[in-house]
């Protein structure tokens, strides 16, 4: 009897393991079905430059010796417009009895004023741009001048791509099989993969086998898209190409 | 000041940009389109009655031997667009009667050949050109005569032209085989065994040609060519007069005076010579005392110096010299089966080379001294294998049924000048037939149609 009780018992419970595990389930594919959460893009990932960038703390004094200047100069570019000539001119043009030596002093005087807010101004404008050019943390996003990460993946993945996109147009004469030849070519295509420009920059020394280099590219036409990080520089430093390496 | 900042931007993609090399590795290989239109005869109908059979040998070998090349797959006749009989040789418009490149190119040709010939005085004129058809280009233009009989010859030169002007390389078209073979054994009354008589013979590289250079009446075997190209050597069961008994002697036999010298004559066997790549030694296997071993001489016969020595009862046979002259592969059974072995030309560093099989025979050296092919015995037949000379990549190259549905053998292999072909035996047809085939196993093709037995085919230097 004691047994048949526990037996009961075990069945109990398991009854009640199997109900709470369905109704997990359920709550999950419930929720699975109609709330479901929002896609991981890779593609959105931030990039994160781990290069040695100095830290934006000890940078800040740095500017501070740079920014006063251009702080005490901005209050003199707004006098700048002063028209401190004109009414001189004005003056002149009413009275008309000033002679032509005072005149010519204070025009010069003018322009050296004129050219000394010039400078100034471009002195600020410079030192903005240094400033700029500091980089530090949070104000760069650079493109990574090593590639890491989703980037690395994709650019492999591209390079890939090409490479057996390439190979599978990639074909020779029997009769000039086993030449021992190479040749190296430079082209360069559109982010839609279209040849903009292809140029033998290693020719093998026999025309017939740079001939069926250049005849490969164009078959090849058009080569995988390159997606948006890499079309600028396989549009404009293109690529190069090895045959047979 | 602005440009350094934008450059300065740039730096990283201008590194990148650089970085992008793509090895692209080997090309696949394709045949190219060669049209062949049968040659025109220019001459008189009436005064050379031959012509129909000059031209038409001129034209078979010619196209025999661009199909040995395998570069080429021939535009079928009916496709032609034009007819060469009655368009001249030249393009239009130097030639006003001139052919079409258009006519060729639409139909996918890449090569067109055209040739016309005349027969004046027992000689034979030929005039060809071989055209890049794509570029309109004329590749070869050349005139060749020779007498009418010499139909092969010409043919073979041609064909040659045809591959040195796309290639750069010599073509193997007028090189030749040296074979032993029972072609002639005709059964005298009181000769019972007279089937197992063999001479040696020399032919063209097709087997067309063929001229038996020996009259031993007994068993002639093992030829082997001077690298010159005038003068093979062989081995023949000879009659020693004094001693009343046969003795399988070393000759040399000169193509052009048709004399046979005895070079070695030593009792037992001599037999399996080879000149070294310059021609002034001979290496050979010769039995003293029962042991099989591989000797120098020079190429007279003197000078006799022992390369390998024993173990006891070890067999050293089948020298083959290595294009650089500077390594000897053999086949020994020192230690077991026979396998093939290389060591330094003064017999020195012995290394093994094959490991695997019953029986590895015959070794030839590729010309380019990177590969050795050679026959295995495997399952109770011999097949040809190619080995590297450092023994890696071992490859099976043959594997053929007999019309019984048995194994065959594969056997004697023989590398082409070119290194782009191996003549050897085969007896899948029933009898010790000659065959070539690739190095990389395809392209097998049968050289001799016929119920006689080949045996020990050996292929020449370049001949030019």
């Amino acid at each position: 009897m004691k047994e048949t009780n526990e037996q009961n018992n075990l069945g109990g419970f398991f009854v009640k393991s199997v109900i709470l595990h369905i109704a997990i389930l359920l709550l999950f594919s419930i929720q699975a079905v109609f709330f479901p959460s929002e896609p991981i893009s890779l593609d959105g990932a931030i990039l994160v430059d781990i290069v040695s960038i100095q830290d934006k703390l000890p940078v800040v004094p740095k500017p501070k010796a740079k920014a006063p200047e251009p702080k005490k100069e901005t209050p003199k570019q707004k006098p700048a417009p002063k028209p401190e000539p004109k009414p001189d001119l004005k003056a002149i043009a009413k009275k008309k009895a000033i002679n032509l030596q005072k005149q010519k002093k204070t025009r010069e005087d003018a322009l050296k004023r004129m050219r000394a807010l010039q400078k100034i101004e471009e002195e600020q404008e410079q030192k903005e741009q240094e400033a700029a050019k500091q980089v530090y943390k949070g104000n760069q996003l650079s493109k990574g001048s090593q590639l890491s990460g989703i980037q690395k993946l994709q650019y492999d993945d591209y390079l890939a791509r090409l490479e057996s996109h390439i190979k599978s147009f990639w074909s020779i004469p029997a009769w000039m099989a086993n030449l021992d030849l190479r040749a190296e070519i430079s082209v360069r295509i559109s982010p839609e993969g279209y040849v903009i420009s292809k140029k033998i920059t290693k020719a093998s020394g026999n025309k017939s086998y740079d001939d069926q280099v250049v005849a490969t590219i164009e078959r090849a036409s058009p080569f995988p898209r390159p997606s948006d990080k890499f079309k600028d520089i396989l549009a404009n430093e293109g690529f190069r190409l090895g045959f047979p390496e | 000041m602005k440009i350094l900042f934008m450059l300065l931007l740039l730096v990283p993609q201008l590194a990148l940009a650089e970085k992008i090399y793509i090895k692209v590795g080997n090309a696949s290989v394709k045949k190219s389109m060669f049209a062949l239109p049968a040659f025109q005869f220019s001459g008189s109908t009436v005064s050379s009655p031959n012509y129909v059979r000059v031209g038409s040998e001129l034209y078979k070998t010619l196209q025999n031997d661009l199909d040995v090349s395998y570069f080429f797959d021939f535009v079928d006749r009916k496709a032609f667009l034009e007819d060469p009989a009655t368009t001249a040789l030249r393009p239009k418009p130097s030639a006003p009667n001139g052919f079409l490149f258009s006519n060729w190119r639409s139909i996918g040709t890449e090569f067109l050949y055209r040739a016309a010939y005349n027969i004046k005085a027992n000689k034979i004129e030929v005039e060809a050109y071989l055209y890049h058809v794509p570029k309109g280009e004329t590749l070869v233009a050349r005139k060749y005569t020779g007498d009418v009989g010499s139909e092969n010859e010409i043919a073979h030169t041609m064909a040659n032209d045809i591959i040195f002007r796309l290639t750069g390389k010599k073509g193997i078209f007028k090189t030749k085989l040296v074979f032993s073979s029972d072609r002639d054994a005709v059964c005298p009354k009181k000769s019972p065994n007279c089937t197992k008589w063999k001479e040696i013979y020399v032919s063209d590289y097709n087997v067309k040609n063929v001229t038996r250079i020996t009259r031993q009446r007994t068993i002639s075997i093992s030829p082997a060519w001077a690298p010159d190209g005038k003068s093979v050597l062989y081995t023949s069961y000879a009659y020693h007069p004094k001693t009343k008994q046969r003795n399988p002697d070393l000759f040399s036999y000169e193509l052009d005076t048709k004399k046979s010298f005895l070079i070695s004559w030593r009792k037992g066997v001599n037999s399996g010579a080879t000149y070294t790549p310059d021609g002034d030694n001979i290496f050979l296997t010769i039995t003293k005392g029962g042991n099989a071993d591989i000797y120098r001489t020079d190429k007279d016969g003197q000078k006799l110096r022992n390369i390998t020595n024993g173990p006891l009862g070890a067999l050293n046979v089948e020298p083959a010299i290595s294009p650089d002259g500077k390594s000897i592969a053999f086949s020994s059974d020192r230690h077991g089966n026979p396998m093939i072995y290389i060591m330094d030309i003064n017999g020195k560093n012995v290394k093994r080379i094959t490991k695997a099989g019953k029986y590895n025979s015959t070794p030839s050296w590729s010309p380019d001294g990177e590969n050795l092919v050679f026959a295995g015995f495997d399952n109770g037949h011999f097949d040809l294998f190619l080995v590297s000379k450092d023994g890696i990549n071992l490859t099976r190259l043959t594997k053929a049924k007999k019309t019984n549905g048995k194994w065959s053998n594969n056997e004697d292999p023989s590398f082409s000048p070119d290194g782009r072909h191996i003549v050897f035996v085969s007896d899948r047809s029933g009898k010790k037939q000659l065959y070539m085939i690739s190095p990389d196993g395809k392209n097998e093709r049968r050289l001799t149609f016929d119920n006689d037995n080949y045996f020990k085919p050996k292929w020449s230097y370049m001949m030019e």
